[in-house]
């Protein structure tokens, strides 16, 4: 076959052969770039959890936050053992509302509660508490 | 042109006449009504014919009721074209045939052959068959037919110059467009390359995959177990009314205990039925007490 006598086909063949390549080679990035673009989207959103998780509980101003715990009740009613990143608390004589109060607080606080108690003696209230950071 | 004839030497653009030395004539009445369907026929024709070791081009045009298909070799011809100097001069390539109207008297081709039309068709004849003297030395002024031969543009392509120049620019443009997109895809996504760079230079911890996993999964860990300690004590409490009175509560990584005490038994078991409808539904009431006990 004489190449020359179909050299109008074989000018558009070629061209729609560099169409085809073009499309193929488009497709081939946009599926490329779309995986990418998901497992770094999926990266970020796991890093900024992690970040928010720690900013939410490895808390550099929890120490602070905590010893506003230690003002809570009178000197004789509260026992106050804080040894590393362990607090170990105790309230005696708390009333209905301090001991509402209290709970609140410890609540809100971002830390991990090992044990919290809390004992009815006569009209008043005995809280043992006890958290990691 | 004709095959005797001496070198030329030219120095514009011509167009020339072809002697039937160059070219095989057929004229059919065929049941075709369009040129493009005469000229898918055309090799057809010509089986048997042509010389089976070249390739030929067919010109066809309907003159009266009949199709005339004319074969012609374009490689010889322009290897013709090139020995009399004229490839370079070449406009237009027609066949003497175009011209069997014009040709009311032979025409001398050098000093042996004459063009002549017999029987309705050009052919070139010896000059001593030839009843009369010549006459005529030159071609007769005509006009020009429609179809030529245009060199460069000469295929058995089913696709003309226009139409390759027309669809090769349309997939070229295509092409291009496509390739453009390409590369637009290639450089989205730089916004959250760039985040994703800023946090791996914030966190160098969180570089690693399997590092940042195992970081996820403690804090996640840590996350899931405070909030369901937190949500327990405060459903707890949103549930206690007037009436009830809580002597005991404990709250520790694996459950939550609690014991209620209740005025009446009316208020122990509506707190229970308030209990046992939301987070706590293994609560039991003894009395009017109320134990509570669930793992978190």
């Amino acid at each position: 076959m004489n190449l020359r006598a179909y050299q109008n086909s074989a000018i558009v063949l070629f061209f729609a052969l560099l169409m085809v390549g073009a499309m193929l080679f488009k497709g081939m990035v946009s599926k490329e770039v779309r995986v990418e673009r998901e497992k770094m989207a999926q990266e970020l959103a796991q890093i900024e959890q992690i970040v928010q998780l720690q900013h939410l509980w490895r808390d550099k101003s929890i120490l602070k936050k905590l010893k506003r715990l230690e003002k809570f009740g009178t000197a004789s009613t509260r026992k106050w053992s804080l040894r590393g990143k362990k607090l170990v608390a105790t309230y005696t004589s708390l009333s209905a509302k301090s001991v509402n109060r209290l709970i609140n607080k410890i609540l809100n606080l971002a830390v991990q509660i090992e044990r919290l108690e809390l004992k009815k003696e006569g009209e008043m209230y005995r809280l043992e508490f006890v958290c990691k950071w | 042109m004709h095959r005797e004839m001496s070198p030329l030497n030219l120095d514009e653009r011509v167009n020339i006449v072809l002697t039937p030395q160059y070219y095989t004539v057929k004229k059919e009445a065929l049941p075709v009504k369009y040129l493009h369907q005469a000229k898918r026929i055309a090799p057809s024709l010509f089986d048997g014919f042509l010389e089976v070791d070249k390739v030929f081009n067919y010109l066809v045009y309907q003159e009266g009721e009949r199709w005339v298909f004319i074969a012609y070799c374009l490689a010889d011809i322009q290897v013709f074209l090139a020995e009399k100097g004229l490839l370079a001069w070449t406009g237009k390539i027609f066949f003497a045939e175009q011209f069997v109207n014009c040709l009311k008297e032979p025409i001398l081709l050098g000093e042996k052959e004459a063009l002549s039309v017999v029987e309705g068709e050009v052919v070139v004849v010896p000059k001593h068959f030839l009843s009369t003297e010549c006459s005529l030395s030159t071609f007769p002024s005509c006009s020009i037919p429609k179809s030529g031969v245009k060199l460069g543009s000469t295929s058995n392509d089913s696709l003309s110059l226009k139409q390759t120049l027309f669809f090769s620019t349309l997939f070229f443009l295509f092409a291009l467009l496509f390739g453009m997109e390409a590369l637009r895809y290639k450089q989205g996504g730089t916004q959250e390359r760039e985040r994703l760079a800023e946090l791996s230079t914030e966190y160098p911890r969180l570089q690693s995959a399997i590092q940042r996993e195992s970081i996820a999964q403690k804090y996640q860990t840590i996350d899931k177990q405070e909030r369901l300690k937190r949500d327990a004590i405060k459903h707890l409490s949103e549930l206690i009314f007037k009436g009830v009175d809580v002597t005991f509560l404990r709250c520790t990584t694996q459950s939550i205990e609690a014991q209620c005490e209740c005025k009446s038994t009316k208020v122990a078991k509506r707190f229970l039925l308030l209990l046992k409808n939301s987070y706590f539904p293994h609560a039991h009431l003894n009395g009017t007490t109320i134990q509570i006990k669930e793992n978190l």
